[in-house]
């Protein structure tokens, strides 16, 4: 009886085991990143910014050649790491409702941020033929002046990778890295490229950098 | 190795050290780096190192890859951002110590074939190369301290006979215990 018992059990685990190896149900990856402080001055503005649902709610499939899958949710992070640099870049930071109110902002925002993301691509260690896990994303910022009007929009390309942990890893945690990483490269980015844009743009206030339109006006 | 002058870090001047990311196909491995810095910080003349992740995130965004200056002469610009002195003074840190390089498989020959009844017969060799880099920058005088740099070749053998017997060179080891010792010949009183 016991020893029936003890065999019935083993095939059972073992057909959970084969069930589980060979699901095509996608993992699930809830990224949560987080980024430093950046050490810059704030731009004395206010800035209108619109997080939409589809960014705000993002999620994405991504499959090796393997089979095995990934559901990978990026809404909170792209919110959380979007917010938190525009709140270092910008004295004050006005949340707007929806993409239309970018066109009618309220009168003391001096321009409108609407972030998109544009796309999410995931690479395997075993199918890149390397160590890595390699994330790329692409984000759109469309940039709204004062009276509604879209001025243009910046292009955000960000990489992230990380290194494959042992032969026990399922990937899950290394996927999480590389996408910390990427969301830290896209912050590098909006730090350092973003105020020139809005300054190209006039969107500042701030005098024209331009060298020759300075020795101009000093003349 | 070109320095002229040995560095004191007596009076408390922080040392960080730094690995070169900017470049994907040579970028360091993690173990060496690891190897590297627990070799400067035990044993004689050790040096008391900054924690890297935490400079990272306290000068965020600037020492990050695509961003971090890549030449002595950026430090000027860069130091001259608003807050990053004072943010490189709270940390402590006078030298910023860069450490790149890689190791590459330059040459191999051989072959070894396997049997599931009579085993593995067969010679298979390969040479490795390490190549490492270490440049320190003074950010009190905004110059190079000195460039110290480490190459090792190593060969390593498989012969089999029934069994393979891998006979591995420890060519990062040599270039790690190298490249930290040159390192620590170059301080003094930390």
């Amino acid at each position: 009886m016991r020893r029936q018992w003890v065999q019935g059990f083993a095939i059972v685990m073992i057909a959970l085991l084969l069930t589980a190896c060979g699901s095509s149900t996608p993992r699930r990856v809830d990224v949560n990143s987080d980024i430093p402080t950046p050490v810059i001055d704030k731009l004395p503005l206010t800035a209108g910014v619109v997080f939409d649902e589809k960014l705000t709610r993002f999620t994405t499939t991504e499959q090796q050649q393997n089979g095995k899958k990934w559901q990978i949710g990026l809404g909170n992070t792209n919110r959380k790491v979007l917010n938190d640099i525009f709140t270092s870049l910008f004295e004050n930071v006005v949340i707007l409702p929806d993409a239309k109110a970018a066109t009618e902002p309220p009168e003391n925002v001096a321009f409108t941020l609407v972030p998109r993301i544009d796309d999410y691509s995931m690479l395997s260690a075993g199918d890149a033929g390397g160590k890595f896990y390699a994330v790329s994303m692409r984000h759109f910022i469309d940039i709204y002046d004062a009276a509604g009007q879209r001025t243009g929009t910046m292009e955000v390309n960000s990489y992230g990778r990380h290194r494959k942990g042992g032969p026990m890893t399922n990937g899950t945690a290394e996927i999480d890295a590389a996408t910390d990483d990427a969301f830290r490269d896209l912050a590098v980015t909006l730090v350092v490229e973003l105020p020139s844009r809005l300054n190209q743009s006039g969107l500042t206030g701030a005098p024209d950098e331009d060298p020759e339109t300075e020795s101009e006006s000093t003349e | 190795m070109a320095f002229d002058n040995q560095i004191d870090t007596s009076e408390g001047a922080g040392v960080v050290l730094l690995t070169r990311r900017d470049n994907v196909k040579t970028e360091t491995e993690v173990p060496f780096v690891d190897c590297v810095k627990k070799r400067l910080t035990t044993g004689a003349n050790r040096i008391v190192l900054k924690e890297e992740q935490v400079f990272l995130d306290s000068l965020f965004p600037w020492f990050e890859p695509r961003v971090a200056p890549l030449t002595v002469e950026a430090l000027p610009d860069l130091l001259g951002k608003p807050g990053v002195s004072e943010k490189v003074t709270s940390a402590g840190v006078r030298y910023v110590m860069w450490l790149g390089g890689s190791v590459e498989t330059k040459d191999g020959g051989g072959s070894i074939t396997c049997d599931a009844s009579v085993g593995c017969f067969g010679f298979t060799w390969w040479e490795n190369g390490a190549t490492y880099e270490a440049s320190i920058w003074d950010l009190e005088s905004l110059e190079s301290t000195g460039v110290i740099s480490a190459d090792v070749t190593g060969r390593s053998y498989i012969p089999a006979i029934v069994v393979p017997i891998p006979l591995i060179a420890r060519t990062k080891t040599a270039a790690c215990s190298e490249m930290a010792e040159q390192i620590k010949g170059q301080f003094v009183g930390g």
